[in-house]
């Protein structure tokens, strides 16, 4: 069954909230998630595209929502994708060489460039909408998971998984573009938006 | 108007996924020496407070915003101090999962260190007693709440042991839907 839904990663919340399980014993260190942290590497995030060949789950535990993780959904180096890559397919994942490549584009307007807000009943976390680096041709999109490239899994800063994902979108059903700019344009919810009811 | 409602500080959650500097919250976190990193304290209060969980943080602090002025918190020492008494279960001694669609913040139950006359207890403020002033931590406000729970009525004890029995779902739950 592919997916259908959108969700921020429970685990992303279970690090930011409790910054200590299995990992990071020194009091100094901390998690490198944070959406305005930086500058350098720890406030980038990254927007990949996927087909809808996976099955993302919000509830799955840290290990499993990394970018690329092995044996979680975000893998695309496992057997039942195949290993080969090429300039238009990585597995289950849409690619398109530099103009979308392997773990997608970076989102802008995060870390010290803001894009976090908490106001009312919401914390939103905002970001310009990543677009491709020129033109590209790609098909069977179904959504995208927004992971961070600054958690590494050892040593500090450090993360329990590296790549970790703090949310992914479906989109509705495919997307596709042909010798164009394609353009993840986010809602005015921002890239993810918690709300306290 | 007084509360009526139980909630997590929508700053408590802000606080951590931002988080600038270092957010020195954690459940989870060792207890150091005295009221630092790791500790985390019940303080009951009358009907006068009307908490607001998108309050912003400067109003979430222990002795700030509603949590402040006469006739609000309620104490009898030396048995239930200011503040109330540290909670146990949580730091070292865990009391943090995340599992299914829930991240859940367990603790034991809270209990006065003796016994204790008190009376009109509507409800209660769960704070990180190690929260400290000023640089690194500038953002976050000195003894940051994490939650409040009211007790739907007036709660009493008279020369008895005072215990907040927290529920099944502990001292606060955050679920996914």
């Amino acid at each position: 069954m592919p997916w259908s839904r959108s969700a921020v990663f429970r685990a992303w919340l279970e690090c930011a909230l409790q910054p200590r399980i299995g990992w990071a014993p020194a009091p100094s260190t901390r998690w490198a998630g944070g959406w305005n942290l930086g500058p350098g590497p720890l406030n980038t995030f990254n927007c990949s595209l996927w087909k809808d060949t996976i099955t993302p789950d919000e509830t799955a535990p840290i290990e499993l929502t990394g970018f690329a993780t092995v044996g979680s959904v975000w893998q695309f180096f496992n057997a039942d994708t195949g290993n080969g890559m090429d300039s238009t397919w990585a597995g289950g994942k849409p690619d398109n060489g530099e103009a979308w490549p392997i773990g997608g584009r970076l989102i802008p307007g995060t870390g010290q460039e803001g894009g976090f807000s908490s106001a009312g009943g919401l914390i939103t976390f905002g970001g310009g909408n990543p677009v491709s680096n020129g033109l590209c041709t790609m098909a069977l999109i179904h959504g995208d998971m927004v992971f961070c490239l600054g958690i590494a899994p050892i040593g500090p800063p450090t993360g329990p998984v590296q790549y970790q994902g703090l949310a992914f979108h479906y989109y509705g059903g495919e997307q596709r573009v042909t010798d164009g700019t394609f353009t993840v344009v986010w809602p005015p919810e921002g890239v993810a938006q918690l709300q306290v009811i | 108007v007084a509360w009526s409602k139980s909630a997590i500080y929508r700053e408590w959650l802000a606080c951590a996924l931002r988080p600038t500097p270092l957010f020195t919250g954690g459940w989870n976190l060792p207890p150091a020496t005295g009221l630092e990193r790791g500790d985390f304290r019940c303080a009951v209060y009358s009907n006068l407070p009307t908490p607001d969980e998108t309050a912003p943080v400067a109003q979430t602090g222990y002795n700030t915003g509603e949590w402040q002025g006469g006739g609000r918190e309620i104490t009898n020492p030396p048995n239930w101090l200011n503040g109330g008494p540290v909670m146990t279960g949580h730091g070292t001694a865990g009391g943090f999962t995340s599992a299914g669609g829930l991240i859940t913040f367990g603790a034991d139950n809270t209990v006065s260190d003796g016994p204790v006359t008190m009376s009109g207890i509507f409800g209660d403020l769960v704070f990180h007693a190690g929260q400290p002033l000023g640089p690194p931590n500038a953002p976050y406000v000195q003894y940051q709440g994490l939650c409040f729970h009211y007790y739907g009525g007036p709660a009493e004890v008279d020369g008895g042991t005072f215990t907040v029995v927290w529920p099944p779902e502990r001292v606060a739950q955050i679920q996914f839907t």
